[in-house]
């Protein structure tokens, strides 16, 4: 298919077209949400950094991470932030000019080993990092958070969930069949097959080469106190507000009004794109 | 060099009317995927003529890839008809095929089975389906993701063994092959249940054709039903 790659101004003499496009970029606008739900402890992490300097979003790239530390293991909220500390750290090093999905990748199993190192396993997290740079988003996940893009009219799952239900999935297809029954009345369907705190991290779940952003795309990075709780339709009505301050409001009304007796804690970043 | 990896199942369904094959040539490769029309002994029969005469031995590397694809095409479809009378019943099939030869592809289909290209991390291009439901998305009638549930969505206009005159629709590469491009040939049960975005962004996940196809059957797989139809994959990656 044919690309144009000369912009002409209407109504202008013929002769006034320009040899290159004048540049333009898109810009990121974010918002978060984070609730403690029913739950005494707050175990989710994030962070975004570069959001509100336009120059270092464009030069070094946005951040965005969620981490959803485990419940039911020790210490959480100590693995959720130390994943967290330690991307964001790595974050700052990233060379541009160098592959940004193995960069992703090397902050995920650093993170791996310091949770390791420090709770040996007895506590961990969920991980999801994206990087929003030159047009393009760059993304690794581990464990079973949500990462989600609204495009026009439609959502799309961009991380494949590290957990049993995925597993059994997997091995079916391996074997040549369709049906997913042994995974669904798998007894534990939802357990993590992969997450940051392990004595070694096998699988990580990632691009290995950019998704081209468009304008009005909306990316979503939520723990699964949001994304297991709110239905695609109500995720996509959420994200088709005006503003990512609007979606965050939007899935907190969602997620409450959905009254659940035992409701995780709950994070969720927004990043729209825009030119 | 070319990853190949192809995956068929019977989905619900009793019998497996879909075939799937490819060969390596000396210059590249050739894919081919067919959905059989007619039940068992006769759908099944009428896809599997089409793969084994469009891989038929020799593979010629000719300069018109074009004609060398129609002209395997007609064989199939006379192959389908001399089938129909020995078997006294009315075999279909639809085909999508693909040859790659050095830096250039080329492909035709008839019927509902696609092709998706992918170049440059964006989907370049994406057959056409000759069937009543495309034809209301083309009129503006339905969305492109309501093709796959439309009441009209089997309802093929062109298929080989139908007796009227062949009309393959025909594509190819304007650009060089790079490494990292892609190419994904499948029938409709699996298109149906699958958005062509996450066709893209699956590709973008993987380096190798089994992976790419793996990630797509695991968005496939929870949202089958019962009943569902055949569905086959065929994935390459220049490599």
């Amino acid at each position: 298919m044919k690309k144009t790659n000369s912009t002409t101004l209407l109504n202008a003499p013929r002769a006034y077209t320009f040899e290159n496009p004048i540049p333009h970029y898109l810009s990121y606008r974010g918002a978060q949400l984070q609730q403690i739900g029913t739950r005494s402890y707050q175990e989710d992490s994030f962070a975004f950094v570069n959001i509100s300097d336009v120059t270092l979003m464009r030069t070094r790239g946005l951040l965005a991470v969620v981490a959803d530390g485990m419940g039911g293991m020790k210490d959480g909220k100590v693995a959720s932030e130390a994943a967290i500390s330690r991307i964001k750290a790595e974050f700052e090093k990233m060379d541009v000019s160098a592959d940004i999905p193995t960069q992703l990748q090397n902050y995920m199993v650093m993170a791996n080993d310091e949770i390791f190192g420090t709770l040996n396993a007895q506590g961990g997290s969920t991980g999801i990092i994206c990087v929003f740079y030159n047009e393009s988003l760059y993304y690794s996940s581990v464990g079973d958070s949500y990462l989600i893009l609204k495009r026009g009219d439609s959502i799309y799952h961009l991380n494949r969930k590290q957990n049993m239900f995925t597993r059994v999935c997997l091995q079916q297809i391996r074997e040549g069949s369709v049906d997913c029954t042994p995974a669904k009345t798998h007894p534990e369907k939802a357990a993590l097959t992969c997450f940051l705190g392990m004595r070694e991290l096998r699988d990580i779940d990632c691009t290995l080469r950019p998704i081209p952003l468009m304008d009005g795309d909306v990316i979503l990075l939520c723990s699964d106190g949001v994304g297991g709780v709110l239905d695609e339709a109500q995720l996509k009505e959420c994200l088709s507000a005006p503003t990512p301050e609007q979606m965050c409001r939007m899935m907190h009304e969602g997620v409450e009004a959905a009254g659940r007796r035992f409701q995780d804690n709950y994070t969720a970043l927004v990043v729209q794109c825009e030119y | 060099m070319i990853d190949i990896y192809s995956f068929t199942s019977p989905g619900g369904r009793e019998y497996n009317e879909d075939s799937v094959g490819f060969a390596y040539t000396p210059y590249g490769a050739v894919l081919v995927a067919a959905d059989g029309l007619g039940g068992h002994r006769g759908g099944d029969i009428a896809s599997k003529t089409v793969v084994d005469t469009v891989l038929a031995e020799p593979i010629e590397d000719t300069k018109n890839d074009k004609d060398w694809i129609k002209r395997r095409l007609e064989a199939a479809d006379r192959e389908i008809l001399d089938q129909q009378a020995a078997r006294a019943n009315k075999m279909k099939s639809t085909v999508v095929a693909l040859k790659i030869n050095g830096t250039k592809a080329t492909w035709a289909h008839v019927g509902d089975s696609r092709l998706y290209y992918i170049h440059n991390s964006r989907i370049e291009a994406v057959t056409e389906d000759h069937s009543v439901a495309f034809k209301k998305y083309r009129a503006g009638e339905i969305s492109r993701e309501e093709i796959a549930t439309d009441e009209d969505q089997s309802s093929l206009l062109r298929s080989l063994g139908s007796r009227s005159k062949l009309k393959p629709d025909f594509g190819e590469t304007t650009e060089p092959l790079t490494a990292g491009d892609g190419f994904l040939l499948c029938s409709d049960g699996f298109w149906e249940y699958i958005k062509d975005q996450e066709i893209l962004f699956d590709f973008l996940k993987t380096n190798n054709a089994q992976a790419w196809s793996e990630l797509m059957m695991l968005r496939v797989i929870e949202r089958l039903k019962d009943d569902s139809d055949n569905l086959s994959v065929i994935t390459a990656m220049i490599r």
